[in-house]
C-alpha cells in the first residue's frame, strides 16, 4: 500500500502537464512522417482530402465542400465537417488561396478552433481578397 | 519502499530544475502563452481574422474604384491597456495589400500633403470610418476562471452616416492558472 502511495506522490511531483506533454509526444511520434491534413479545391469542382495524420481518423469527416464567387467576383469556399466519433473533438483550421498556377496568393496564418459535438456538423467559409485566388486549400491541426 | 527513493530523486529533478529557456516561436502557432487576464496576441490574431472574413464580403469594400477608409475609434474597455492597432492592422494591412480598400493616413504629413493638394481638388475624402469598441466580461467558479472579450467593429458610410456592415466576435478563455499552447 505505502509503495502505491508513493508512487502516486512521485506522479504528482512530475506534474500534470508533463504526463500531458509526453502524451502529446507519443501521439505526435505515433503521426507518419508524411502526415499532412489537407482538404484541396479542384478547377473541375471536385475536392481531394488528405487526412493522414491519425488523430483525426474516424474523428473527423468531411462532407461537402461548396465553391463559388459571392457579390463583388472573390472566391468563397465553405466546407462542411462532421466529428463522427463519440467524443467531443477539439480541431484547428485554417486555409491558404491558391492561383490558377499553383501560387499561394494569400492565407490565414492562425488558427481558427472548433468544437464538436459528437454528430455535430460545422460549416467553414473562407472567402479570397484577392481575385486570382482561384483554389482552396484547408488546412487542419489536430489539439 | 527503497527501490522509489530514486524514482523520487528523479521526480524531484524534474519537478524543480526543468526551465524552459527563452525561444523564438511563431506568432501563429500552437505554442504561445494563454492568458487569463490580458488579451494574447493570438486572440487579436482570432478576432482580427474572423472579422475580416467577415468585412470582405461587405458590398462597400466590393467596388471598384476602391473605397477610401478612414480608421475612426476603437475604444478600449476593459481593464487591461493595450493598442488597439493591435486589431485593427489584422484588417487594414490584407484588405490594402489586396487593393480592396485605400486607407486614409491621419498623420501630420499626410495633413500636409493634402492641404498642399486641396486648392488643386485633388483631396481624397474619406467614404468609410471603421470604429468599434472591445469588452470584457469576467466569471468564477470556485478556482476557474473564465474572461471573454468582446471585439465590435463597425463600418459606417460617411456621407449618409448609416452603418454599412457590423460584427462581433467573442473569445473565451477558461481555466485555472496562464498555459502555453491551445
Amino acid at each position: 500500500m505505502k509503495n502505491i502511495f508513493l508512487f502516486i506522490v512521485s506522479l504528482l511531483l512530475v506534474g500534470c502537464s508533463t504526463v500531458i506533454k509526453i502524451g502529446d509526444k507519443v501521439e505526435r511520434a505515433a503521426t507518419p512522417p508524411d502526415a499532412v491534413n489537407y482538404v484541396t479545391t479542384k478547377p473541375d469542382g471536385s475536392y481531394e482530402v488528405q487526412l493522414s495524420d491519425h488523430r483525426f481518423a474516424g474523428k473527423l469527416f468531411i462532407v461537402s465542400i461548396r465553391k463559388f464567387k459571392n457579390q463583388g467576383g472573390f472566391l468563397q469556399v465553405q466546407c462542411e465537417m462532421k466529428n463522427g466519433s463519440f467524443l467531443r473533438q477539439d480541431f484547428n483550421v485554417s486555409f491558404e488561396f491558391l492561383s490558377a498556377d499553383g501560387r499561394i496568393v494569400e492565407a490565414q496564418r492562425n488558427w481558427d478552433t472548433i468544437q464538436l459535438e459528437p454528430g455535430a456538423m460545422h460549416t467553414y467559409t473562407a472567402t479570397a481578397l484577392r481575385s486570382e485566388a482561384v483554389e482552396c486549400r484547408f488546412r487542419f491541426l489536430s489539439k | 519502499m527503497n527501490r522509489f527513493i530514486p524514482l523520487l530523486v528523479v521526480a524531484l529533478f524534474i519537478q524543480v530544475g526543468c526551465g524552459t529557456p527563452a525561444a523564438y516561436k511563431d506568432p501563429n502557432g500552437r505554442d504561445l502563452v494563454v492568458s487569463l487576464d490580458q488579451v494574447n496576441i493570438q486572440d487579436f490574431a482570432s478576432a482580427g481574422a474572423a472579422m475580416l472574413q467577415s468585412m470582405s464580403n461587405a458590398p462597400a469594400l466590393n467596388q471598384q474604384p476602391p473605397a477610401v477608409l478612414k480608421l475612426g475609434t476603437v475604444t478600449n474597455d476593459t481593464t487591461v491597456n493595450f493598442d488597439t492597432s493591435l486589431l485593427l492592422s489584422k484588417l487594414t494591412v490584407p484588405l490594402v495589400n489586396s487593393g480592396r480598400i485605400v486607407l486614409l493616413e491621419t498623420d501630420a504629413a499626410a495633413d500636409a500633403a493634402r492641404q498642399a493638394q486641396g486648392a488643386q481638388g485633388q483631396v481624397p475624402q474619406a467614404q468609410l470610418v471603421l470604429k468599434g469598441k472591445i469588452l470584457e466580461d469576467r466569471a468564477n467558479a470556485g478556482s476557474t476562471r473564465q474572461a471573454s472579450y468582446v471585439f465590435q467593429l463597425t463600418l459606417v458610410d460617411v456621407k449618409r452616416g448609416v452603418a454599412l456592415w457590423t460584427e462581433e466576435k467573442i473569445v473565451t478563455k477558461q481555466g485555472t492558472k496562464n498555459s502555453v499552447g491551445f
